[in-house]
């Protein structure tokens, strides 16, 4: 028959506008308070909108946040070893290490990290670092909230990065 | 001076003004606007008159689809970007006399007219009264006129078309 | 209840009654018309603005999305927010703008919108003006605007403005007449060229159960009409910028919006007027029902903008020439043919009449479609010969 696509293709708009109803109906009260409300999934059906400032997405693992580094869980020391991997593998020169011989003898530690730096401004976040690093020490964090006031600030150092990490796990 | 009179003294300055105007602007776009603001006041004066059926169809039929198909021709037909057409061409002492003619029968009409008030009121529910006017006495005219409109288009049509081999 | 019912004719009585004690029964007339008209253009801006509102926010739950959220609760201060800006925004003038036609033209778009509301019966008592030849006042009123769309595009000196106006010309001609002729099905059943006489005549069932046929030619007419969506050519942004108005901004832009809106609030009114039967409908006041009808067809307008793609120009010519207007004129000949039959059945005849006629257009735009796929499918070779 002529004109059932046209019927066919109301169904559905109308389908999406019952669909975004029922699902405003679950979060009722909340979505319309303006308070902060927790960190949620994206949703596949119903409404996609993310009310921003109040609500906000849950990162999915892969996503390139900015540069986190890693603590050992068990003795809390940091797993840099400064070798510089990531340094070299950085195509833009975005990351610089400096390191020393730790002179306490005993500790397991035998390399300190001095200076560690990651220019987030000029970062092409293409995450070859976290793939050259040896020791499981930089990784990715999920935060997306990094904008600043003055450049200079986009320039992370070793405790920063070291801080995001711990919000990270 | 009642209301009455008030509002047919600017509704028909409006139609003269824009008359006027029709033809002696230079902007070819612009005397069309202008001629649309005359057949709108007509339509004004048919209120004023309590035909309400011939005003509405005064500015459907007019103002609403034969001024925007002149428009349309304008714009589709001349080079349409700002230049301003003569007033005058070499026809005008032929055009002048034609309309000096066709006022001195008009002022002579005027003049010898009675003008005699009328005596019955104005014919309540006109459509009604209208519609069967058309379809009995005048049913003929009415046909002729539908049949003439007919073949005008499909006139244009056969014009228009492109040639085909 | 029967207060609620006929607020506003007490309303009337009411301030008429105080305004005879100190002014003459003129001055009485002339301030009661001046009163109904700032009261209904309150009402039009004031709704036209909340209509935007409603648009955006039936269009992004199409689109999954919230609509406007961030102007107050709801988003519920929006459309001030977007008054505001659009007043206090500069008006630029093109260097190559025809500037009286260009400054004429959104005042040639609003004058005449906001003229059908001197006859449009809100409810019982509820009309401006109750005059006989209504039905065809209001599309010849609102055909002025197409004037303002020429002179608009004409005027701004661009092309596309240009092209956007053109195109209205020839949508709006070529709409207006099986808008009409389906508006005539009505007026040859109620036999009146009179809303209210209209309303009046549908007391015991609305005219869409008599005439489907006619309802569903006159919504599609009335959307192309008022140039929404799917038949914005006029001003299809992806290919002439913003058409007609492309060059409009502030003041200027903000006339043009408001005549748009209140020009769909109007054919939404007389939709549900000629179709849905005006003010009748149990318990609410008639205003109430009234209003409920029109905002039910908006929403409708909404939904199918939000659902088509818009239509090329050359489809629109051929839906409005090749479909509509045979059936506009085969709807006239059998809404006459089932008056004229005057079986007492109410709307059944012409139910079962109109539901046949649109089986049959169906079955024949199904077979010439078929004959044009077949054509196209055989090898160029084939169709020279032939």
């Amino acid at each position: 028959m002529v004109g059932t696509g046209l019927l066919k293709g109301l169904w559905v708009t109308l389908r999406h506008v019952v669909e975004t109803y029922r699902q405003d109906w679950h979060k009722f009260p909340r979505r319309y308070r303006r308070e902060p409300v927790a960190v949620q999934e994206q949703s596949l059906t119903g409404l996609f909108t993310v009310q921003y400032p109040e609500e906000r997405l849950r990162m999915f693992p892969r996503f390139h946040g900015h540069l986190i580094q890693k603590r050992d869980p068990e003795t809390g020391l940091y797993n840099c070893t400064a070798c510089k991997a990531c340094e070299r593998a950085c195509p833009h020169g975005v990351i610089s290490v400096e390191g020393e011989r730790n002179p306490d003898r005993e500790s397991k530690k035998k390399m300190l990290v001095t200076r560690f730096t990651w220019d987030a401004g000029r970062c092409l976040y293409c995450g070859l670092c976290v793939e050259a690093c040896p020791s499981d020490a930089l990784d990715w964090g999920q935060g997306y909230e990094l904008a600043v006031d003055r450049r200079e600030e986009l320039v992370f150092d070793f405790e920063r990065l070291l801080k995001l990490g711990e919000h990270a796990t | 001076m009642s209301l009455t009179q008030a509002v047919f003294i600017l509704l028909g300055g409006m139609a003269v003004l824009g008359a006027l105007g029709m033809v002696t602007l230079r902007n070819l776009f612009h005397s069309a606007l202008a001629m649309i603001l005359a057949l709108f006041s007509i339509a004004g004066i048919y209120v004023l008159l309590e035909a309400e059926f011939l005003a509405v169809v005064q500015v459907l039929v007019y103002v609403g689809a034969i001024a925007m198909l002149i428009l349309f021709g304008i714009m589709l037909t001349r080079d349409i970007v700002g230049r301003a057409s003569a007033v005058r061409n070499r026809q005008w002492p032929l055009a002048l006399a034609v309309s000096a003619g066709l006022l001195a029968v008009l002022a002579v009409a005027l003049v010898r007219a009675a003008w005699p008030l009328a005596t019955y009121a104005p014919a309540q529910g006109g459509v009604a009264d209208l519609g069967l006017a058309l379809m009995g006495p005048y049913a003929l005219p009415f046909e002729v006129a539908s049949v003439l409109l007919l073949v005008a288009m499909v006139g244009a049509l056969i014009i228009a078309r492109e040639a085909r081999e | 209840m029967p207060s609620l019912n006929n607020l506003f004719g007490f309303l009337q009585d009411w301030i008429s009654g105080k305004l005879s004690g100190f002014l003459p029964p003129w001055g009485v007339t002339l301030a009661m018309m001046v009163i109904t008209i700032v009261a209904l253009l309150l009402f039009l801006v004031v709704t036209v603005m909340y209509l935007t509102y409603l648009e955006r926010k039936v269009l992004a739950r199409i689109a999954d999305r919230l609509g406007p959220n961030r102007a107050g609760p709801l988003g519920i201060a929006q459309p001030v927010a977007d008054v505001l800006k659009l007043i206090v925004k500069e008006v630029i003038v093109p260097a190559r703008a025809d500037v009286p036609v260009y400054f004429l033209a959104p005042v040639v778009m609003v004058a005449p919108a906001l003229l059908p509301y001197a006859v449009l019966p809100f409810g019982p008592r509820m009309v401006p003006a109750d005059i006989s030849v209504a039905v065809l006042f209001v599309p010849a009123v609102t055909s002025i605007t197409t004037l303002a769309l020429l002179m608009a595009g004409w005027g701004s000196g661009n092309k596309f403005s240009l092209l956007g106006g053109l195109r209205a010309v020839a949508q709006k001609v070529s709409y207006s007449i099986p808008l009409l002729l389906a508006f005539l099905a009505v007026v040859l059943v109620s036999g009146s060229l009179s809303l209210v006489r209209i309303v009046e005549a549908q007391a015991s069932y609305p005219f869409l159960l008599a005439q489907p046929l006619g309802f569903i030619i006159a919504l599609i007419c009335c959307v192309a009409e008022v140039n929404r969506s799917p038949f914005d050519i006029p001003e299809a942004e992806s290919e002439l910028v913003a058409g007609y108005h492309t060059e409009y901004s502030g003041v200027g832009f903000a006339m043009f919006f408001l005549a748009e809106y209140i020009g769909m609030f109007t054919v939404s009114a007389m939709l549900a007027i000629l179709y849905l039967g005006g003010w009748h409908g149990p318990l609410l006041p008639p205003y109430i029902w009234f209003l409920i009808k029109v905002y039910l067809i908006l929403c409708v307008m909404f939904w199918l903008r939000g659902t088509f793609p818009r239509v090329r120009v050359d489809q629109l010519m051929n839906l409005s020439w090749k479909v509509l207007l045979p059936l506009s004129m085969v709807n006239v000949a059998v809404v006459a043919l089932v008056d004229k039959l005057g079986l007492r059945l109410g709307f059944l005849p012409g139910l079962v009449a109109g539901l046949v006629v649109m089986a049959v257009a169906a079955a024949v735009l199904r077979t010439r479609r078929r004959a044009r796929a077949a054509a196209a499918a055989r090898p160029a070779w084939q169709v020279r010969e032939a």
